[in-house]
């Protein structure tokens, strides 16, 4: 507030002075009472309604902090209890069970029951964005006051991944806020620290949060009021949080150096990869995409460390891997395994019979980071060894998501953000995947996923089978993957607890005043 | 009379003007690519999803139908619900409004007074200054407001924090911090304003100055303060009203910029938002709003205009 004392008169700064006094005792006799978190996001969600809500970071910040999840996923990426206590698959590991807290409430104040989690769970699998992680699941039922029990069709390992705070499908919703969903679009109805003040809220400006008076642990309640702001702008982030409006702000990489010198702490861990899906794996649109020589070669044509040095700097790294170092199925062998090598792509084409090369469409995904430059540099790097690539840019999801729908384009850019291996096989290369627009069938790749659902995921059995998918997506390639970016928080030092691994996700739940 | 029949004509063609706009961005919305339950559910969205939101928010209509639909509620003041979040259209823009028009209405203020201020001093202050002014109105024109905002973010609100870099505070809040938060817009956005309106006066005063009348009132004995602010000024202020207003209406854009700089929670920024998020009903809303104020400006210029104008008020 220091800008305030340059404008006005010395009676108008007495009054102010005394202002100042008041406020400044009515914080001494009540520590929390100012304590207001403001996060600068660079867009806002497309609901707060969890069913609704994408992933990624900063679209979890907005459910994260309303509604607890089943699993909580803790900064080192332990599995601990959040409103379950615990859980366990069965020993043929089709059924899975989880215990939930006693006397944990919705913010409504009605208790959080088996009866509550059956019916938010069902109500997801019917209608969430990712039902995908409850596709297995045959039947949810209360098998006790506070126990529900998931069967299985078949082993799935994902549950935990599917039910915490990333996953969405554990981010529960009370009985209130089911019966009315139009409503859980402006106000919020979850156990989770904080609920939405709906009064203060502005669509897509700011989204204020207040504690949830009935959260089973008041102390993790680090903030009276924690608010988000929505800022497009990388000039007005960076503004914002040196004049203090802002503690907290998504960074992004191209913005870093300035922060730095602004004085903010920059907090990273690798979050996404990004890239370009070949969805035309059987050549329906482009005959020659069928031909794994060719996806070979348009990976060899691509100078990885060209692009990550003038696009992404040191917080992107060259990959040709769908999982970072540190998660399951890394493997350090396969860093590489497509070098620079436009002779070598050349030759794969011409013994694939394209010696003059090939055309075709590359539909730009929205909120790529620096997605159009990328595209260019793909585009060049091609043409290098005689593919002529035509972009299609596309402005939102909401065109682009239709737009892949016609399977009418053989490409996208993408952004993949991290979690386990399993999710990448399952949602780029089996039949069906998310990202599966144009309905192919790996035999191989199915079989490889389902290898990894017998198994637990951090358990050594797990890893080798994710190792096995990891090099079947690598050395027979349906993506290009280019660069490994990481996620950024630009943060003030009034903040603590920002510190952060590839995941979970930056969760705002514990973020902290600094001592 | 006259002034009463043309204010009548154009009365009811702002009324057609209101029915044409928004048809045309409703259509022009309906049959764009964008589909907006893939856009919330995403790449794993079902059939029974989608029909299932479609249905809900009845977009499985023909557009004529849907149209129609909402032009019989938008007559009655109800534009619909957010697809995003549910809340009425009304409920979303009603905050935003006020934003956007304390934005707009500051910088009309902003560069009314400082451009007739600058035009006329230009005008009678002789040629150097007036060749000053004509340097600064070609900058004013030729810098764009968003490279202004961040100038003056800089300057005035990082390395002086005199004022707010971002956000807005609400007139009922704090009427101080509204009037300090609304500061830095109002100048991005008045700017190149304030140059346009200070050549377009200084050039009339000049042509009126010059004018055979001008000169009969000089050998009358008239002084000249009397000629320049009685009666030039009068005389050239037609022309200046009139684009005063088309600076007015273009700073509706240029406030979506400003907005999303300065972080305001306007109609602007929301335009933006939604738009990319294919919340129809939300867009169209806004661009009812817009007409609106287009239309009620025009109305104002041309109740000026005519009342300035002797030709018009002759029976």
């Amino acid at each position: 507030m220091a800008y305030r004392s340059t404008l006005i008169s010395p009676t108008a700064r007495l009054a102010a002075a005394a202002v100042s006094l008041g406020l400044a005792s009515a914080i001494a006799a009540s520590p929390a009472s100012s304590a207001t978190l403001t996060i600068a996001a660079t867009a806002g969600p497309t609901g707060l309604d969890p069913t609704t809500s994408s992933n990624g970071v900063p679209s979890v910040w907005f459910p994260n902090l309303t509604y607890a999840a089943l699993i909580w996923r803790a900064p080192d990426g332990t599995a601990q209890p959040g409103l379950a206590t615990d859980w366990k698959y069965s020993d043929d590991r089709l059924s899975f069970v989880m215990n939930l807290r006693d006397g944990a409430k919705f913010s409504d104040g009605s208790p959080v029951t088996a009866d509550a989690v059956v019916a938010w769970l069902k109500h997801y699998k019917e209608k969430g964005s990712f039902t995908a992680w409850l596709a297995n699941v045959s039947d949810i039922s209360a098998t006790g006051p506070l126990q529900v029990t998931l069967k299985l069709s078949t082993p799935d390992p994902m549950l935990p991944y599917g039910l915490d705070q990333g996953g969405m499908a554990g981010d529960v919703v009370g009985p209130k806020g089911l019966a009315d969903v139009t409503s859980l679009g402006s106000t919020t109805d979850g156990a989770g620290p904080y609920m939405i003040d709906p009064g203060s809220t502005i669509l897509n400006n700011q989204y204020v949060y207040v504690k949830n008076p009935y959260y089973w642990d008041p102390s993790k309640q680090y903030w009276d009021k924690i608010v988000i702001k929505i800022i497009s702008d990388g000039n007005s982030i960076r503004s914002a949080l040196k004049t203090g409006q802002v503690q907290v702000a998504e960074g992004a990489a191209t913005e870093a150096d300035a922060a730095t010198a602004a004085g903010l702490k920059i907090y990273s861990a690798p979050s996404a990869m990004l890239g370009v899906y070949i969805g035309d794996i059987d050549g329906k649109i482009t005959p020659a995409l069928k031909d794994v020589r060719v996806r070979q070669a348009l990976n060899f044509a691509i100078d990885r460390k060209g692009i990550v040095s003038s696009l992404y700097g040191k917080y992107g790294k060259p990959t040709d891997q769908f999982v970072p170092q540190g998660i399951g199925g890394y493997l350090a062998s396969l860093e590489d395994f497509y070098p620079y090598d436009p002779a070598k792509a050349k030759q794969l084409l011409a013994d694939a019979g394209y010696p003059n090369g090939f055309d075709f469409t590359l539909v730009e995904q929205p909120a790529v980071s620096s997605g159009d430059l990328m595209a260019q540099a793909l585009v060049a790097n091609w043409k290098d060894i005689g593919v002529n690539v035509t972009l299609k840019p596309t402005d939102s999801f909401a065109t682009y998501v239709p737009l892949m729908g016609t399977q009418k384009y053989p490409a996208t850019t993408l952004t993949f953000n991290y979690s386990v291996q399993l999710t990448d096989t399952q949602q780029l290369v089996t039949n069906p995947a998310l990202y599966n627009y144009m309905g192919f069938t790996d035999k191989t790749a199915d079989d490889l996923a389902s290898a990894q659902r017998k198994q637990d995921i951090q358990s050594p059995e797990g890893i080798k089978a994710a190792e096995a998918s990891e090099t079947y997506m690598v050395e027979t390639p349906g993506l290009v993957p280019v660069v490994s970016v990481d996620a950024l928080l630009f943060a003030t030092k009034d903040v603590a607890g920002l510190d952060f691994t590839t995941y979970p996700w930056s969760d705002p739940t514990n973020w902290k005043p600094a001592q | 009379m006259k002034l009463f029949r043309s204010l009548a004509a154009r009365i009811v063609g702002s009324l057609v003007l209101l029915l044409v706009v928004p048809t045309i961005t409703y259509f022009i919305q309906g049959v764009s690519p964008s589909n907006v339950a893939k856009g919330v559910f995403g790449l794993d969205a079902t059939d029974a999803m989608i029909a299932d939101f479609n249905h809900r928010l009845g977009l499985d209509q023909p557009l004529i139908i849907r149209y129609l639909q909402w032009l019989a509620h938008a007559v009655t003041g109800n534009f619909g619900i957010s697809y995003i979040n549910g809340q009425s259209v009304q409920q979303v823009l009603a905050p935003r409004l006020s934003v956007s028009l304390s934005l707009i209405i500051g910088a009309f203020i902003v560069f009314t007074i400082a451009g007739i201020i600058i035009g006329v001093l230009s005008a009678t202050r002789g040629r150097i200054v007036g060749r000053i002014f004509d340097v600064i109105s070609t900058i004013g024109i030729a810098v764009p407001n968003f490279w202004l905002a961040v100038i003056l973010v800089a300057f005035f609100a990082v390395a002086l924090p005199i004022f707010p870099a971002t956000g807005y505070v609400f007139f009922s809040d704090s009427p101080y911090f509204y009037f300090l938060s609304l500061v830095l817009p109002v100048v991005a956005l008045a700017f190149a304003g304030i140059t346009a309106v200070a050549k377009q006066t200084r050039d009339q005063m000049l042509l009126a100055i010059q004018s055979p009348w001008a000169r009969t009132l000089r050998a009358n004995g008239a002084s000249e303060f009397s000629i320049v602010y009685k009666h030039a000024l009068r005389n050239a202020a037609a022309p200046v009203i009139t684009v005063m207003g088309t600076i007015f209406v273009g700073s509706l854009s240029g406030s979506v910029v400003v907005e999303n700089i300065f972080v305001l929670p306007g109609l602007g920024s929301q335009s933006l938002a939604s738009a990319l998020q294919a919340d129809l009903p939300v867009v169209q809303g806004i661009a009812v709003y817009f007409t609106i104020i287009v239309v009620v400006v025009n109305v104002i210029i041309d109740i000026a205009t005519t009342i300035l104008n002797p030709k018009v008020r002759e029976p």
